[in-house]
C-alpha cells in the first residue's frame, strides 16, 4: 500500500501488483454485496458502505495497473525515471496521488459515518475537514517531496481505521461469531499495514510487512464473503 | 428492546417460511411473517412482481409458493445478509 510511485524493493513489485489486484477484487466484491443489500433494504448505510468499498477497490485496481506501467518505464530506461524531469508524468503522478489520498480517506470516513450511525454531524464535519486538509496539503507539498504527505496520509488512515476497529469490535462482542471476528481481524490488519507504512522509509522490512498485513486483511474479508 | 426488522430481514423471513413449508396460506404467511395485513400485501405484491413467489389455487384455497427464481434469490439474499451481518450493518 503506497502512493503511486516507486517505493520499496523493486523485486517485490510484481508480487505487490498481485496483492493490490487481489485486494481490489475483494473490495469490489464487498461493494457488490452491500449494493445488492441496499437495493433490497433501501438502507442508506448499505449504500454508503458500498460506495466506500467501491472507492477502495478502484484505488487498489488503479494501483495494480499503474505499478506494472511504472515497471515498464523502469525496464525500458534501466533506471528509475526522474518524474520531475517529465512534465506529463509529473502531472499524472500528482493527480493520481491526490485522488489516491482523497478517495482512501473519504472511503474510511464513509465507513466511520456508517458505523457511528451519525446524527452527530460534528464528528462527520471533523472527518471531512481532515480529508480535505490532507488532500489539499498533498496537492501543495507533492511538488517538492512526497514522503511527508505519505506519512501524514498513513497516520490519518491509522486514526480513522482505529475508529473502524473499535466499531467492528463492538459488533464482534455482540455477535461472537466467526464472520464478525474475521471482519474485526481484517480491519486490524489493514490498520497495522498503515502503521507499518509510516516507518517504510527506515527499512524495506516495514514496506514488505505492511503489504503482507494488507494481504492477510483482504484474505480475511474474502473468507467473510465466501463463507 | 428487540431491534426492528428491516426490509431485507422481512423478505428473508417470508421467503424462508415459503421454502420451509413448500406452500403457505396467506393467513399463515401473516402470522409467520409477523406482519400487519397491509404490510404483508405490499410485500407479496412486490415479490410477485419480481417473480419470486407465485399464487396457486388448490381446492378453492389460495396458497403462495416460491418460484425457481425465488429459491436462487433466497440463497443470494442469505449470502448478502451474512455479509452485512458480519460487518455489523
Amino acid at each position: 500500500m503506497g502512493l503511486i510511485e516507486l517505493r520499496g524493493p523493486i523485486w517485490f513489485y510484481k508480487l505487490d501488483t498481485l496483492i493490490q489486484f487481489f485486494g481490489a477484487i475483494v473490495a469490489l466484491l464487498i461493494s457488490y454485496y452491500t449494493y445488492k443489500a441496499y437495493k433490497l433494504s433501501s438502507k442508506k448505510s448499505h449504500l454508503y458502505f458500498s460506495i466506500a468499498f467501491a472507492l477502495l477497490g478502484l484505488n487498489l485496481l488503479i494501483y495494480s495497473i499503474v505499478l506494472p506501467a511504472w515497471m515498464v518505464v523502469y525496464a525500458g530506461s534501466g533506471f528509475i525515471v526522474d518524474i520531475f524531469s517529465l512534465p506529463v508524468l509529473l502531472l499524472a503522478s500528482k493527480i493520481l496521488n491526490i485522488l489516491y489520498v482523497f478517495s482512501y480517506l473519504f472511503a474510511y470516513s464513509l465507513l466511520i459515518f456508517v458505523y457511528s450511525k451519525i446524527e452527530r454531524k460534528s464528528m462527520m464535519a471533523i472527518v471531512a475537514f481532515l480529508t480535505l486538509v490532507v488532500s489539499v496539503y498533498s496537492s501543495i507539498i507533492y511538488s517538492s517531496y512526497s514522503t511527508q504527505i505519505f506519512m501524514a496520509f498513513n497516520i490519518i488512515s491509522l486514526v480513522l481505521l482505529s475508529l473502524i476497529v473499535f466499531f467492528t469490535y463492538d459488533n464482534y462482542t455482540l455477535k461472537k461469531n466467526k464472520s464478525s471476528l474475521l471482519v474485526l481481524s481484517a480491519f486490524i490488519l489493514i490498520a497495522a499495514s498503515h502503521l507499518l507504512m509510516v516507518f517504510e522509509s527506515l527499512s524495506n522490512a516495514f514496506f514488505l510487512s505492511a503489504h503482507i498485513a494488507q494481504l492477510l486483511g483482504y484474505i480475511s474479508l474474502l473468507i467473510v464473503t465466501r463463507a | 428492546m428487540p431491534e426492528r426488522r428491516n426490509k431485507l430481514q422481512i423478505i428473508i423471513d417470508i421467503l424462508n417460511l415459503l421454502q420451509k413449508k413448500g406452500r403457505v396460506k396467506p393467513t399463515h404467511l401473516l402470522y409467520g411473517g409477523n406482519l400487519s395485513y397491509d404490510r404483508l400485501k405490499k410485500y407479496i405484491k412486490e415479490l410477485e412482481e419480481k417473480n419470486l413467489i407465485e399464487e396457486i389455487i388448490e381446492k378453492d384455497k389460495k396458497f403462495y409458493k416460491l418460484t425457481d427464481k425465488g429459491h436462487s434469490f433466497l440463497d443470494e439474499v442469505r449470502k448478502i445478509k451474512e455479509v452485512t451481518d458480519a460487518f455489523g450493518l
